[in-house]
């Protein structure tokens, strides 16, 4: 749940999502869930050339598993909330 | 309290003593990233900053037998990156000097 | 898909096995398996020529004459086939119908009934009407005329190869469509079969006018009473051979199914016998009208018709069933259909119903054409138009059909659960998923929420931010700013869950705290075996004996570090004791040293101390109001444990020689130890945090920010330089930040005696060359000179320093300056920087990491007395130099820079009050 809780916190952000075949799609997050499905607003993809079939997406819903890496604004992004926030999972994780 | 005989206990706990620090990743697709660890959860999702990608790509020239092939690196960094649990090979705090 | 219904052999084995009275299991099966294993081959066999006689054959040549062959002539195909398929097909229905139903079956279809139409086939046979036609399907073979039945009695099976035979003898054509419409698109086939249907109207047609004999009452009734009949059959028999849905194939139903089957096929085919019956009344009933219309017309004309009218009549109208009959045989019998047709035969009767309702209306029509005469033509043309009605008809009631089938086919998993059922998983689901306490579960984004707002100074007005962190729950709370039918609906369900939550809470209190075993098995249960059978124990060694401490979890620590731990754990423990009691500043004397910390150590004890942190943190947030006297009590009394814990951990109170770096200096190496002190030192006591800050003076050398700081003099980019910047910003940022308010309270006498410490234990040059010590010795200065204006400002403050301390002050500040003088350009980066670096090599933008520099140097000048202020400035007066000099001839990248080089040198020269702008270049 916690990477989700960040996601959460990015929406509306500029993210781009590098898929696991090497697509990188550009766009604004639009909502996340707790399969870390994502869905994009405005995309582009970094190598139209080699992508052409994407040129005329413009929105886009990705499977959570196709996902390499999502590369995040780091201004959005609080390290030590973060750090404390799985801090605290982990300390649950364990109780459990 | 001896601090050498508590929390550890599973191997996430390892992975917990380099929240913050940089650690090292080894990813599925000849790939390596260091960074600073600031998040993981149970599937080894990761967020770090300050990442730094390495890349392996072989290539194999044509006729050429499979261990002759040029080994190109290629690297690139980023700011804060969300690495997906599926393709994490390890993790483990970076040799030091 | 079977066309047959069986191949040749395996019809043989069912007549053996039903002789053997032991059908039943393999019956199915046979069916199945048609087309694979049991397949004759005799469709390869089949001689593919021949077709130009087709024309002749079926009479498109013209009228057939009176030596009319019968024994060649072969049934239209469609109805053909559907009359032989249904012959023999009824043999293995007939054969286990007995098992599957009671005997309300047997007395209609049993063999006195079929007897019977057998015998009237014979005579049929003889007379040649057009109702023999499908007597004649038997006999119709060239076979036949050697193998005519020549007994009423003669048993049906017999008969069978023989029908069979003539099948595929005469039926090249009848073959070769099927082969068509096996392959062939659906439309095509259709539009065939109809195109056939009308030819064989025709053919009928002429037949008719050949044959046309005085007919009797009672040989039509039995004929009718024959076709339903074997109607009736082909439905029966269709219903078992059903293509089961994949779930329902017959050997892997439980036996339950099978009965509940066998009642469905029962009911069915009560309901169908019903309408046979009604169907029978209704025909009785139609009977009786045209006989008395017959008779009125008959009244009418008064004689003047021939008396062979009557009989045209009546064969015109049983011609008009037939061919009915055939329209809608080919959609039974039609391969592509085959799951529609059986999935829906008993929507038949309700088809028949109709069909002969139009019938009987034919009848009337062709009644009254025959009354006024019409032509033959229009007689054709009306049939035609008949025949398209019925064709309409036909086509719409396939579509239905098709419909039904899908709907069934859809719905055969229908009512699998029940709505208690699907509530009850539901509620997991739904209870896994929404949680009340959001700080637990979703605490990233309610802090960030949180945070976010009161960084933007706003309550509740931005929607942007609020949404991710609206209502109580993950996965709640993230209702986009629908419309207010949407938003009630949306808060209709919070409540929902969230009385489910608050259910499901209770229950797991009652439970225990076994949350997570309480929802185990909730879906469903694995067999209890499974997880007894885990693998059981072979050895059993006696874990006491081996070692008391060390349990599993630590056996990877080394047996080293285990042994130092237990060995000198309570030497430590006494040594801090007696730290404690003598105070920080006690003599050295019988510390026992150790081994700094290993990073592994540091890491845990970091960790530890994070949990203690959130612990606290969270404590704090719980905090009862002071007047709850007893609840306040306990809380203060866990929160003070927690910050004793927290304390402790720190390891401040270990003896200053104990190690090198002193354990509290090496948990400030990481950057998180760093990050922790600010949330420590809010709950831990000014004294204590005190005592922490003068351990950090004393061991200001052995910080790794001190140490390291050479390397952020390396040029280029290395990432051991980016460490220990990334640390150096933590150090300045964070243990910078938490003894400010430290110092910021000490009087003078306290700072004088840091500064002392500071200078005895360090080596003043050294640290004053990094940017922590820089800042440090800054952050004294700062607060003595603030002390200063305070005893000059306001004279009667209580808490003015003696005189006694401004005098040690001014002892220790001149040594500082004593030890710093030869030193001063050095203290710069940019002159440590250029010295290292080749002449001409450009030097990156030093102005920025100056600054701190100029700074502490202005602090200096302004505690400077004027013979100091001269050392100073002559010390400094080439740095100065050089700065004013570039900044005023343009030897700046840019303005911005230029700016800067200007601001560092003005910080130090109005300290001293003066200006660059004085300064002759």
């Amino acid at each position: 749940m916690l990477i989700f809780s960040v996601f959460k916190t990015l929406t509306d952000q500029q993210v781009t999502v590098e898929l696991k075949n090497d697509l990188s799609i550009t766009g604004v997050l639009k909502s996340v869930d707790q399969f870390l499905n994502i869905r994009l607003d405005a995309i582009k993809v970094l190598d139209e050339t080699r992508h052409p079939h994407m040129m005329a997406v413009k929105n886009c819903f990705i499977r959570g598993s196709v996902v390499r890496y999502v590369q995040l604004p780091a201004e959005h992004v609080d390290t030590q909330l973060l750090e404390d926030a799985t801090r605290r999972e982990a300390a649950n994780q364990g109780k459990r | 309290m001896d601090p050498s005989s508590t929390g550890i206990q599973e191997p996430f706990d390892l992975i917990r003593l380099s929240l913050s620090e940089r650690v090292f990743v080894k990813l599925r697709g000849d790939r390596e990233i260091t960074g600073v660890l600031h998040a993981y959860d149970g599937h080894m999702n990761l967020i770090l900053s300050d990442v730094e990608e390495t890349i392996m790509i072989v290539d194999v020239a044509d006729g050429a037998s499979e261990d002759q092939g040029t080994v190109k690196v290629a690297k690139r960094k980023m700011d804060m990156l969300f690495v997906r649990g599926d393709g994490v090979i390890l993790v483990s705090p970076p040799s030091r000097a | 898909m079977s066309f047959f219904g069986f191949g040749q052999g395996s019809l043989e084995q069912e007549k053996k096995k039903f002789l053997e009275g032991g059908l039943q299991e393999s019956e199915d099966l046979a069916v199945y398996t048609w087309g694979e294993d049991s397949y004759d081959g005799l469709g390869d066999a089949l001689l593919e020529g021949g077709d130009e006689l087709n024309d002749e054959t079926f009479g498109a040549t013209g009228p057939v004459g009176k030596d009319f062959d019968f024994a060649n002539q072969p049934l239209p195909e469609s109805v053909g086939i559907a009359k032989s398929k249904t012959q023999y097909r009824s043999e293995p229905q007939r054969a286990h119908t007995p098992q599957h139903e009671s005997g309300e079956y047997a007395p209609r279809h049993g063999e006195p009934s079929f007897n019977a139409a057998h015998s009237s086939l014979e005579s049929i046979w003889d007379d040649k009407s057009p109702f023999s036609l499908l007597p004649r399907v038997n006999g119709g073979t060239r076979a036949g005329d050697q193998h005519r039945p020549s007994s009423a009695s003669r048993s049906p099976f017999l008969s069978q190869p023989i029908i069979s035979h003539g099948v595929n003898q005469t039926g090249v054509r009848t073959l070769q469509e099927i082969e068509a419409e096996m392959h062939a698109i659906t439309q095509q086939a259709r539009r065939q079969q109809e195109h056939e249907l009308l030819r064989q109207q025709q053919i009928q047609l002429q037949q008719q006018e050949q044959l046309r004999l005085n007919q009797e009452e009672q040989m039509h009734l039995e004929q009718r009473e024959r076709l339903r009949l074997q109607q009736d059959l082909r439905l029966q028999q269709q219903q078992p051979q059903r293509t089961p849905p994949p779930r329902m194939a017959p050997h892997t139903q439980s036996p339950r199914f099978h009965q509940h089957q066998q009642q469905i096929l029962l009911l069915q085919q009560e309901q169908e016998r019903q309408q046979q019956e009604r169907l029978k009344e209704l025909q009785e009933r139609l009977r009786m009208e045209e006989i008395e219309r017959q008779l009125r017309a008959q009244q009418i004309s008064q004689m003047q018709r021939p008396p062979s009218l009557q009989g045209r009549r009546q064969s015109s109208y049983a011609d008009l069933q037939a061919p009915q009959r055939r329209t809608h045989s080919p959609a039974y019998n039609d391969p592509q259909y085959p799951l529609m047709s059986q999935q829906n035969a008993q929507y038949l009767p309700q088809s028949i119903q109709l069909q002969q309702r139009l019938l009987s209306e034919m009848a009337q029509v062709e009644f009254m054409r025959d009354m006024q005469g019409i032509s033959q033509a229009e007689q054709e043309a009306l049939r035609l138009e008949a025949m398209r009605k019925i064709m309409e008809t036909e086509r719409m009631e396939e579509k239905r059909r098709r419909k039904a089938a899908k709907i069934a086919h859809m719905s055969r998993y229908n009512d699998l659960m029940t709505q208690s059922d699907k509530d009850f998983i539901t509620r997991i689901q739904v209870s896994q998923l929404v949680t009340q306490d959001p700080y637990a579960e979703d605490f990233y984004a309610q802090v960030y929420g949180a945070i976010l707002r009161s960084r933007m100074g706003l309550q509740q007005q931005d929607e942007r931010v609020l949404k991710f962190g609206a209502s109580g729950g993950v996965g709640l709370g993230l209702a986009q700013k629908g419309g207010g039918r949407r938003q009630s609906a949306m808060q209709k369900m919070e409540s929902q869950v969230e009385r489910i939550v608050s259910n499901a809470r209770l229950r797991e209190k009652e439970k225990g705290m076994h949350s997570v075993h309480s929802l185990q098995g909730a879906l469903g249960k694995t067999s209890g075996r499974s997880y007894k059978a885990a693998p059981r124990q072979l050895l059993q060694v006696d874990a006491s004996g081996a070692s008391p401490t060390l349990t599993p979890a630590h056996l990877h620590i080394s047996k080293e570090d285990a042994v130092r731990d237990n060995g000198e754990g309570a030497a430590r423990e006494a040594a801090k004791l007696g730290r404690e009691a003598l105070g920080n500043a006690a003599a050295t004397d019988g510390v026992i040293r150790k081994d700094p910390l290993t990073q592994r150590q540091i890491l845990v004890t970091l960790e530890s101390l994070y949990d203690l942190v959130l612990n606290v943190e969270q404590l704090r947030r719980d905090q009862p109001p002071e007047e709850e006297a007893n609840f306040f009590a306990t809380w203060s009394r866990s929160y003070n444990e927690l910050v004793e814990q927290v304390w402790n951990g720190l390891q401040v109170m270990v003896p200053l020689e104990t190690s090198d770096p002193h354990p509290f200096v090496s948990l400030l190496t990481p950057v998180k130890g760093k990050k922790i002190l600010p949330r420590l030192s809010r709950h831990i006591t000014p004294a204590r945090m005190l005592t922490l800050l003068t351990l950090l003076v004393a061991c200001f050398s052995q910080l790794d920010v001190v140490k390291d700081a050479r390397l952020l003099e390396v040029l280029d980019d290395h990432p051991e330089r980016d460490e220990v910047e990334r640390q150096t910003q933590a150090f300045l940022g964070s243990v910078l930040q938490s003894i400010l308010p430290v110092v910021a309270k000490a009087e003078l006498r306290l700072i004088s005696g840091l500064l002392g410490l500071f200078l005895d234990r360090n080596d003043i040059v050294t640290v004053a060359q990094t940017r922590p010590g820089i800042a440090m010795l800054t952050l004294f200065l700062s607060r003595v000179e603030i002390i200063k204006q305070g005893m000059s400002g306001i004279p009667e403050t209580s808490e003015l320093p003696t005189a006694e301390e401004a005098q040690q002050w001014q002892l220790m500040f001149d040594h500082l300056f004593q030890l710093l003088t030869p030193h001063f350009p050095v203290l710069f980066p940019s002159s440590r920087l250029s010295s290292q670096t080749l002449i001409g090599t450009p030097l990156p933008a030093t102005d920025i990491i100056d600054q701190p520099v100029w700074q502490f140097l202005a602090a200096l000048a302004l505690h400077a007395s004027p013979d100091q202020q001269s050392t100073l400035v002559s010390g400094l007066r080439d740095k100065v130099l050089e700065n004013v000099t570039s900044a005023n001839k343009g030897w700046v990248a840019d303005e911005d820079s230029r700016q800067t080089k200007l601001a560092n040198v003005n910080l130090f020269l109005h300290a001293l009050g003066l200006d660059s702008s004085q300064i002759a270049v």
